[in-house]
């Protein structure tokens, strides 16, 4: 008999029949509690969305394609460049029609900021019509965190008990009127872990604000295209609630290129020196030109003032960090930005009833 | 002596810059009660007093538009010498409504 070959063997391997059935046993296993996969999708044909849960049988067969999320994933510096990288790649594939498996299981870190720019991403991507799946973090803490976030809130998934009635959440939004009637109430919240009672907090209610102006100021259309997610994590043993603000714009750099000459902006080192500028009120004075965006050196200013504390800024490839004095360019970009902070009891309380 | 109380009058929860931007936009807010406020009270040789407290808070758009109107129709100096500003919960928003004020537009 004829000796088989290397090549002979992984032949028959992949053919054969106990192969073939371990296939379709896999491609057809059963939705398990740690699977994610979106409620809704939406159907251009009869433009609304429909549903199509976990059970779901679609008159085809829809293939999906792994993108493996990196173990760390947060957007401090250090770690920012693979999370947009990971972004980026998710957003790619989307737009050329992949759907798309998004595998956070072998996360070990993550935080709500990266949560909600990932969002930010899967929520465009599902208004075009992409199908999305994936499994939630198998290490405990990064799973709750993500469960606690409200990132799973438009999935069709299984909660832990613990997580279900967290007062985190991610607020999504399309024009500015529909915004302002969620935050009101999600700021007092926000007071009311750090400070121990509910009231306004008329700086932190203002500085969304400017993240939302400034947003339309940089859309890449007409301001319904916008997407702003708006995420809240309350960490009640600590008093302390995180920000994060996420928008699918142009990005502020890319705007500011759009509308100021070229050689105006080659005073300034480079795209790093340009936001940092612009935050600290310095463009007018900088270039002589008068400069009427005033939208991003009050949200500095508020955050000078210590109305909130760790505010981290992401727009195109700048990353600013104003507490740890981090004002780089990265090697890739987002098309977007991204706002982080924080408010504790180191800073200056603003509740009124 | 004539007052305009935003958060009571207007609303708690103003908007942004222009009617573009939203309901309780600063450019609603000058229509329907600055500008309307403020003739009525130089009408009458009296100050327009302004709270600004009260509300769940600016963008610095709503009052800079609303303001830098004011000062465009009327001068500067005078809006400046007939309003009175109260802002005990934020001092800052009276520096900031000064600023629109003497602001031109381009």
């Amino acid at each position: 008999m004829k000796k088989l070959t290397p090549q002979n063997l992984r032949y028959q391997k992949k053919h054969s029949r106990k192969e073939f059935r371990k296939n379709v046993k896999r491609k057809n296993r059963k939705y398990s509690g740690n699977d994610i996969v979106l409620k809704n999708r939406y159907d251009s044909k009869i433009g609304n969305y429909v549903y199509e849960g976990p059970h779901y049988v679609g008159p085809k067969r829809i293939y999906f394609k792994d993108l493996i999320a990196p173990k760390i994933f947060n957007l401090q510096y250090e770690n920012c460049e693979k999370v947009i990288e990971y972004i980026n790649k998710v957003k790619l594939e989307g737009k050329s029609g992949h759907n798309l498996n998004i595998v956070l299981e072998d996360i070990t870190d993550i935080g709500e900021g990266a949560i909600a720019m990932l969002l930010s991403v899967l929520e465009e991507l599902r208004a075009e019509g992409i199908y999305m799946k994936g499994a939630k973090p198998r290490d405990s803490e990064a799973k709750d965190i993500l469960e606690k976030s409200g990132f799973l809130k438009n999935m069709e998934t299984q909660l832990d008990e613990k997580n279900l009635n967290s007062k985190n959440t991610i607020l999504k939004t399309q024009g500015i009127g529909e915004l302002k009637v969620n935050i009101v109430g999600e700021i007092r919240k926000a007071n009311e872990t750090v400070w121990g009672e509910t009231g306004r907090n008329p700086p932190l209610r203002g500085t969304v604000f400017e993240m939302m102006r400034n947003s339309s100021d940089h859309a890449f259309g007409p301001s319904r295209d916008l997407i702003w997610h708006f995420a809240i994590s309350h960490d009640e043993s600590e008093n302390r609630v995180k920000f994060s603000f996420v928008d699918n714009g142009k990005g502020i750099i890319n705007s500011l290129k759009t509308t100021t000459l070229s050689s105006v902006l080659r005073i300034f080192k480079d795209n790093a020196d340009i936001l940092e500028t612009a935050f600290k009120d310095g463009i007018e004075s900088r270039t002589g030109l008068r400069y009427r965006g005033k939208g991003l050196p009050t949200i500095f200013e508020n955050y000078q003032e210590r109305y909130f504390e760790n505010l981290v800024v992401i727009s195109n490839d700048v990353f600013l960090d104003f507490d740890k004095q981090i004002y780089k360019t990265l090697n890739v970009r987002f098309r977007g930005t991204y706002y982080y902070w924080r408010m504790s009891r180191n800073c200056v309380k603003a509740c009124y009833n | 002596m004539i007052e305009i109380n935003i958060a009571k009058d207007f609303t708690t929860e103003p908007g942004a810059r222009t009617y573009d931007d939203g309901p309780y936009s600063g450019q609603e807010f000058y229509d329907l009660l600055l500008e309307p406020k403020f003739a009525e009270a130089i009408k009458r040789q009296v100050k327009l007093k302004i709270i600004l407290d009260g509300t769940e808070g600016f963008a610095s758009s709503f009052l800079n538009e609303a303001f830098i109107r004011l000062g465009d129709k009327y001068g500067s100096d005078v809006v400046w010498n007939n309003i009175i500003l109260i802002s005990e919960e934020i001092p800052k928003y009276i520096t900031k409504v000064k600023e629109s004020i003497y602001e031109k537009r381009k």
